[in-house]
């Protein structure tokens, strides 16, 4: 058997990363891969590190990979070891475990560091910088009050944007005149930065810092004006640095970064590098696209393929900021010689769009607030191609959705991951995919930071046709939104299913969307709507929960979780008396009887003589609080009083998707308030009100959406969001999307803005709804439907 | 040779609902459509759900567990690729629904396994 080539990656990031993914693929059995690196978790795509930071995706969102990945695709992965010496005469590496290890090939994937300025007092306990899993998490342990973000990149901004979303209080601070200049030009970083103010981010434009000050512990910045601003967090975002140690003190050639040539290949043989630790023909990089791009051309130089070469790639920079939408591709100011733009400017709506043209040619584009000619508009600047085929886009004259993009198959559409389109086609044929979602999943084209994902969805519809939309369809044989549903009870007033049947043909051939009709006939009608039972699902006909053996759960409202002995008594005795295959305690503070049949369900019911907790359907369900101020030693606000009130406030209401809600006394947070739909916890001199979070399918923490001064003001605050994502969210969708949907800026200025009396007039509409409805379990003696509880019909 | 025998009246079962019904021991769901009434083994074949409590629009119904639809006029599954579901003949005769269970034992398989159950 021939000998195995010994490559050893030295790094771990995305470029390590993908370098291990391309040598396994290509190398196949030939090859032997040792791989160092010194973060304490497996390979993770960093570009995603935002999201994971502000809550939007957990830690396997980001992608690490198990010990087991590594042991299975027979790599040599040294995790958390460093590389602290190299031996390019012998060709070994030594990492911080002592062992040298030989090696045949030796590639540097070793990234940067942020750089930090010698700003005084950088080295106080709480300045971070965000590189790594590692930083967001000690950030997110620190949970400060007030932040500082010195440095408006991209970076910064995603830091700002990741703190806010926990509920700090963070000011962006900017050397530069306008944000991201690298990126903007003058007027689109100007807008950037209302729009990132209407997130509730503080940004200071020409802000130079002078000093971190504080008492070993950070207490404040000063600018060199003298002024203070107060923060318990300093994050530093002033760019980054390529790392070249252990590369320094070898006869490898280092300048501000390891130099390589356009095979990536160092001026000793058999060392190369990749990534941003790479400097190439002078220039550093930033982005994914070009280290992906190096890790192409790296592996075909060492399997032996000369064709490839490195040229240096464009930028495309995608924000990844919820609720700001934000393209830059190649140069932003179109400040050379020779040089024209093109600009479209709405500062009132907050859209721009400029291309800039060189000689003719696309080779610039910013779009901000409207990013839906994004595709084309990167894809121009990648092919140079003629002004006058994107002018009208820029103009607005022509809309993005009737411009076809003609790309060929080589065309790169994911830099991040490089995939090219004739990859994604093949994909789309090879598995018949129709779905935009399973094509990313696929592909991995548009996982990493997104910016290609309009593009992918696009070449998806030229491919097969027609799209499966994954537009959140009420209805997807009329292909209806929610919203087109909620018009046309409205225009027409309709006030039932069969109604809207009649009127669009939504629940007649067949039964799958016919819940969530009824909901929106409904809450539509402020519950004055024409009631029929056989557009709800069996859960509502009969006001339990399906299992899987046909008998249903009975879980009784105990508002707040509190209970006592004569409702316990009644439900021990219910249980024994229809054979309850199991009492259980819920996750929610409540008791769930399990296993009772249809037919007994009414008797049960009378039994027991508590109303339904609406464990079964996509309702308000419950508030869970703690013991509050009553016994606990802790507690700064009476949460169980309030929690239980709440209850009663929102009972028996139908929501988009369930809606949870909980109570706590204080920021200990017994009752879990910030992973609820709605949660609020009581804190010194108040009430900090929480939404959009859940611990379910996804773990979101929610975000704080307001602190007030009394629980009146919290109910209040409470009710008109519940009422506002009544009428607005889609059904089946819960808060954890509907928030960053809607944007929770967009919300604030809706349900909190009393003075202009909509959220009044929201909690009127609830409050109105609420009194047309009562326990479904008083159907006990009122059947609604012939047989409705009957175990069967007949002789 | 036909077994037509009288399950229940007409009137038992709400529009666009289903019930459950027993035909000689065996378990039928027995539905009311704009078409008229259908009758299926109230079993769901994707893992025995009670398909008299699924959900019903046109000819279809489904299922109450895991959404799995069955055209009440072939029992074809229409969403997986799973086994039909047992019909039977339905015909509605001066309010009564008469059901033509002669080939019921054909589909003991798939009936009896909740008859056992029950009993
Ligand atoms: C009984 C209970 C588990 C328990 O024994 O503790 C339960 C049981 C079920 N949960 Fe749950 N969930 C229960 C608390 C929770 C919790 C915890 C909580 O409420 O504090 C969560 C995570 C919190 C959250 O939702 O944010 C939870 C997240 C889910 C999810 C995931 C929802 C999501 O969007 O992420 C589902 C699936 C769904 O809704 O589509 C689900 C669905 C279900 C269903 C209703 C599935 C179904 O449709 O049949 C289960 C019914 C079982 C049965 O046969 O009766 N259950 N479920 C809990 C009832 C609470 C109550 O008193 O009302
Ligand atoms: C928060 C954030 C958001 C970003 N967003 C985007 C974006 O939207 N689009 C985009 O294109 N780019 C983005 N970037 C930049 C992108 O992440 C980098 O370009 C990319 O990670 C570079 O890959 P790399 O492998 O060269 O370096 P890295 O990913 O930094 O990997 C280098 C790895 O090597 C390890 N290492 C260093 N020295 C040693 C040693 N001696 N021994 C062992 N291991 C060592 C490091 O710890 C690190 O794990 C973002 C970066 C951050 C931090
Ligand atoms: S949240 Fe606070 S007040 Fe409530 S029980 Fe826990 S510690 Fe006590
Ligand atoms: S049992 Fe009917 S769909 Fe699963």
């Amino acid at each position: 058997m021939a000998k195995k080539m010994r490559i050893t990656v030295v790094g771990n990031g995305n470029a390590g990363a993908a370098l291990v993914d391309s040598l396994l693929t290509k190398g196949e059995d030939g090859i032997a891969v040792t791989l160092y690196g010194d973060e304490e978790i497996g390979a993770y795509d960093r570009i995603r590190l935002s999201e994971y930071m502000a809550g939007e995706i957990g830690l396997e969102g980001i992608g690490t990979r198990s010990n087991e990945w590594y042991a299975e695709n027979g790599v040599n992965f040294r995790r958390g070891v460093r590389v602290e010496e190299i031996d390019t005469t012998s060709r070994q590496t030594k990492g911080t475990d002592g062992v040298w290890v030989a090696y045949d090939k030796l590639i540097f994937a070793i990234g940067s560091s942020s750089s930090v300025p010698p700003i005084e007092g950088r080295d106080k306990e709480g300045v971070f910088v965000f590189r790594t899993v590692r930083d967001v998490e000690e950030m997110l342990e620190a949970s400060p009050e007030k932040a500082v973000v010195i440095g408006g990149g991209l970076l910064g901004l995603e830091a700002a944007y990741g703190l806010s979303t926990h509920g700090s209080e963070v000011t962006v601070l900017h050397l530069m005149e306008h944000l991201m200049e690298r990126q903007l030009d003058r007027t689109s970083g100007k807008m950037l930065a209302r729009e990132v103010e209407k997130l509730g981010i503080k940004v200071r434009t020409k802000a130079s810092t002078e000093e971190i000050f504080g008492n070993g512990k950070v207490e404040g910045v000063r600018l060199e004006t003298g002024e203070e601003l107060p923060a318990d967090m300093v994050v530093i975002c002033t760019g980054i640095r390529p790392n070249t140690h252990p590369a320094t003190h070898t006869r490898i050639a280092v300048n501000r970064g390891i130099v390589v040539n356009e095979r990536m290949e160092t001026n000793i043989e058999g060392v190369y590098a990749v990534g941003e630790c790479t400097e190439f023909d002078g220039q550093l990089i930033g982005l994914v696209a070009p280290a992906l791009e190096q890790v192409r051309v790296v592996v075909d130089t060492i399997l032996g393929d000369k064709e490839k070469v490195y040229r240096g790639s464009d930028a495309t920079t995608k924000l990844k900021v919820a609720g700001i939408g934000l393209v830059s591709a190649g140069d932003a100011y179109g400040d050379d010689e020779g040089c024209d733009e093109i600009v479209s400017s709405n500062p009132v709506s907050g859209v721009y769009r400029k291309a800039v043209i060189k000689n003719g040619k696309v080779v610039g584009a910013v779009l901000l607030g409207d990013v839906s000619a994004g595709a084309q508009m990167t894809n121009a600047v990648k092919g140079a191609m003629p002004a006058e085929e994107i002018a009208g886009l820029v103009t607005g004259s022509v809309d993005a959705s009737s411009v076809p993009l003609e790309l060929p198959d080589d065309a790169q559409v994911c830099d991040c991951n490089g995939v090219s389109k004739g990859g994604i086609v093949a994909t789309i044929e090879d598995l018949k995919l129709k779905k935009v979602s399973d094509v990313v999943a696929k592909t991995r084209a548009g996982s990493s930071c997104g910016s290609c994902k309009p593009l992918v969805a696009e070449i998806l519809g030229q491919t097969v046709g027609e799209v499966e939309e994954e537009k959140n369809y009420v209805c997807k044989c009329m292909n209806l939104m929610a919203d087109d549903v909620r018009n046309l009870v409205k225009e027409r007033k309709l006030k039932s299913v069969s109604e809207v049947g009649e009127a669009c043909g939504a629940g007649k051939v067949c039964p799958d969307c016919k819940p969530a009709l009824t909901y929106l006939v409904s809450s539509m009608n402020l519950g004055r709507h024409k009631e029929e039972r056989h557009a709800r699902h069996i859960n509502d006909r009969v006001h339990a929960n399906i299992q899987n053996d046909g008998t249903f759960s009975i879980v009784p409202r105990t508002p707040g979780g509190v209970t006592n002995p004569g409702e316990l008594r009644r439900i021990a005795d219910v249980a024994e008396k229809y054979n309850a295959r199991m009492v259980k305690i819920t996750g929610a503070q409540r008791l769930d009887i399990l296993g009772v049949k249809k037919e007994d369900l009414p008797k049960a019911w009378a039994d027991l003589g508590m109303p339904s907790g609406f464990a079964y359907t996509k309702a308000f369900r419950q508030v869970k609080t703690c013991v509050g101020t009553e016994f606990c030693r802790f507690g700064v606000g009476d949460s169980t009083k309030l929690g239980i009130e709440m209850e009663k406030e929102v009972e028996n209401l139908y929501t988009p998707a369930k809606v949870k809600m909980a109570a706590s006394g204080c920021p200990r947070n017994c009752a879990e308030s910030s992973v609820k739909d709605i949660g609020v916890i009581a804190v010194e001199g108040g009430w900090q009100i929480y939404v959009g979070g859940a611990a379910g399918m996804d773990v979101r923490k929610g975000d704080v959406i307001a602190t007030v001064e009394t629980a009146e003001e919290a109910k209040d605050v409470m009710i008109s969001f519940m009422q506002y994502y009544r009428e607005n969210g889609n059904p089946k969708e819960r808060t954890y999307d509907f928030v960053p949907r809607v944007g929770l800026e967009e919300i604030r200025s809706v349900i909190l803005d009393e003075e202009s009396g909509e959220p009044e007039r929201l909690r009127e509409r609830l409050r109105k709804e609420k009194a047309t409805t009562r326990d479904p379990w008083l159907e006990r003696s009122e059947n609604k439907t012939k047989n409705q509880f009957a175990g069967e019909v007949g002789r | 040779m036909s077994a037509w025998t009288e399950v229940c009246r007409a009137e038992d079962i709400p529009f666009l609902e289903g019930r459950r019904v027993s035909v000689d021991g065996f378990h039928v769901a027995v539905f009311h459509t704009e078409e008229g009434f259908f009758a299926v083994g109230d079993v769901c074949p994707h893992m025995g759900g009670p398909l008299s409590d699924g959900d019903v629009a046109a000819t279809t119904v489904s299922c109450p567990l895991h959404a799995r639809k069955i055209e009440l006029k072939t029992g074809e599954v229409t969403n997986d690729d799973l086994s039909r579901a047992p019909i039977f003949p339905v015909e509605v005769e001066n309010g009564s629904v008469l059901l033509d269970a002669s080939f019921i034992e054909a589909f003991v398989p798939a009936c009896r396994v909740r008859d056992e159950e029950v009993a």
